[in-house]
């Protein structure tokens, strides 16, 4: 029945708050700053905040394809690492290639290929190459554009972060979906 | 939660595609693998590097060594103890065509022959520059006999290194220097205040190019410009050094944007 809702007094709303909310001393902060402001009527509650960025979250990317160049045990501890952390990994794939000095000279050309294959299962939303050897900055956008999913690596990742860590936010799209965008939350 | 707790799957493996094949290539270091130990203290030698060797297949990999901030004699000298540990730390196991040691007045100071001795025993027979070699070979490649030295120093410095030039055969008839022992401050001195001063002392009817020493001043970006402006050829530290690992690499890429330099090739 839309439209009918249960009346929510000051204490009932209290007791939601008190026993629901999990949001940051920062996000608390700029809530009650602004609850000051003249608009603030306009403000939705912070227990429907919340409920908007789980909802947010569940549209991201949750299912990744991983590719790996390291051993089986590895392989799997990273995904289970992954999976703990709430995204799952229903599609793995290995160049299982134990010596660095080998990975570095994995050709472009066989990354693209393996990351191609495992990137098209329905599975997945998403792929990622695992391991800072691997040369991958220079052809995610182009994997990116044919696999029509999001593309990222060890190092792809982490340069990204390091930028908006730093406060960097310029966009260079050239680089992939991930370099347009800042950080969530 | 801990990022390091928690590595439990919890769905299921759908695909699980092992020994996926790969092709192996010449790697990013298809024509030249340069090796290059960077003082900790250095901001400027990685960018102006990496600004130079934008070429295909050439690879730049770096180590760093621990120095003091304030440089002295005696802290240039105590650099050697670590030499050996940063040559070690770049690539084990892939051949190198050249380690280069990114300290002026440091390379002056220990020994151009020392510093090799030292990295040699991490990299036994590789070829190996430093900033006073590779403008040593940069001066002899353009010509270059009467020099303007311009450098960050302490007056003490500055003259051992002048002796050090004098006594290859290039005489340094003009000097000049900021006196600024700070290497944090060094790295921060503007590009405008660099080519006032390199112009200045340049434009000496005594000298026939301009050498500004130390890694941490920004010269690359301006060095053509330098050059257009005075008429005489200008390197610096990184300028040459860079210049002489493409060629000791067997980099032969004319860089006309770089400055006359990086369109020679070694001399003899």
């Amino acid at each position: 029945m839309a439209g009918r809702r249960t009346e929510v007094d000051d204490r009932l709303h209290d007791y939601i708050l008190a026993n629901s909310l999990r949001e940051s001393e920062v996000l608390r902060r700029l809530r009650e700053e602004t609850a000051s402001l003249p608009h603030a009527g306009m403000q939705i509650g912070p227990e429907r905040g919340q409920f908007m960025a789980l909802l947010v979250e569940l549209m991201g990317a949750r299912r990744i394809a991983l590719l790996t160049p390291y051993l089986d045990e590895i392989n799997h501890t990273m995904r289970g690492f992954s999976e703990a952390r709430g995204v799952s990994v229903p599609v793995m794939g290995s160049f299982n290639e134990p010596n660095d000095n080998k990975v570095g000279r994995i050709s472009p050309e066989s990354i693209r290929a393996a990351a191609l294959e495992l990137g098209h299962s329905d599975l997945v939303d998403a792929v990622f190459v695992a391991c800072t050897a691997l040369r991958m900055v220079e052809i995610a956008a182009e994997i990116e554009a044919e696999v029509g999913k999001p593309v990222t690596s060890s190092n792809h990742a982490m340069a990204w972060h390091c930028l908006r860590l730093a406060g960097i936010e310029d966009t260079q799209p050239h680089l992939g979906r991930l370099f347009t965008l800042k950080l969530a939350g | 939660m801990a990022d390091t707790a928690g590595t439990e799957a919890q769905s299921e493996l759908a695909v699980n595609r092992m020994g996926m094949t790969f092709e192996m290539d010449q790697g990013v270091y298809a024509r030249a693998a340069i090796g290059l130990i960077v003082l900790a203290s250095d901001q400027t030698i990685e960018y102006e590097f990496r600004r130079i060797f934008d070429l295909p297949g050439v690879a730049l990999f770096e180590s760093r060594i621990y120095n003091d901030t304030t440089i002295t004699p005696e802290t240039l000298k105590a650099m050697a103890a670590g030499m050996t540990e940063a040559a070690h730390l770049i690539l084990p196991g892939i051949p190198l065509d050249v380690v280069a040691y990114g300290c002026t007045s440091g390379a002056m100071t220990i020994g151009d022959d020392k510093v090799a001795e030292l990295i040699h025993q991490a990299r036994p027979g590789v070829t190996c520059t430093s900033p006073m070699k590779a403008t040593m070979a940069a001066f002899e490649a353009l010509g270059a006999r009467r020099i303007a030295l311009l450098t960050p120093y302490l007056d003490e410095i500055n003259h051992t290194m002048r002796g050090f030039i004098e006594a290859r055969g290039i005489s340094v008839p003009v000097m000049g220097s900021f006196n600024e022992p700070n290497d944090n401050k060094v790295g921060r001195i503007s590009p405008e205040s660099i080519r006032a001063a390199a112009l200045e002392l340049g434009r000496s009817d005594l000298v026939d190019a301009v050498f500004v020493a130390c890694t941490a001043l920004r010269v690359v970006e301006i060095a053509a410009e330098i050059e257009a402006e005075l008429g005489k050829p200008v390197t610096s530290s990184n300028h040459a050094m860079a210049w002489h690992c493409l060629r000791l690499a067997g980099i032969d890429d004319p860089q006309p944007h770089l400055g006359r330099l990086f369109t020679l090739k070694l001399a003899g």
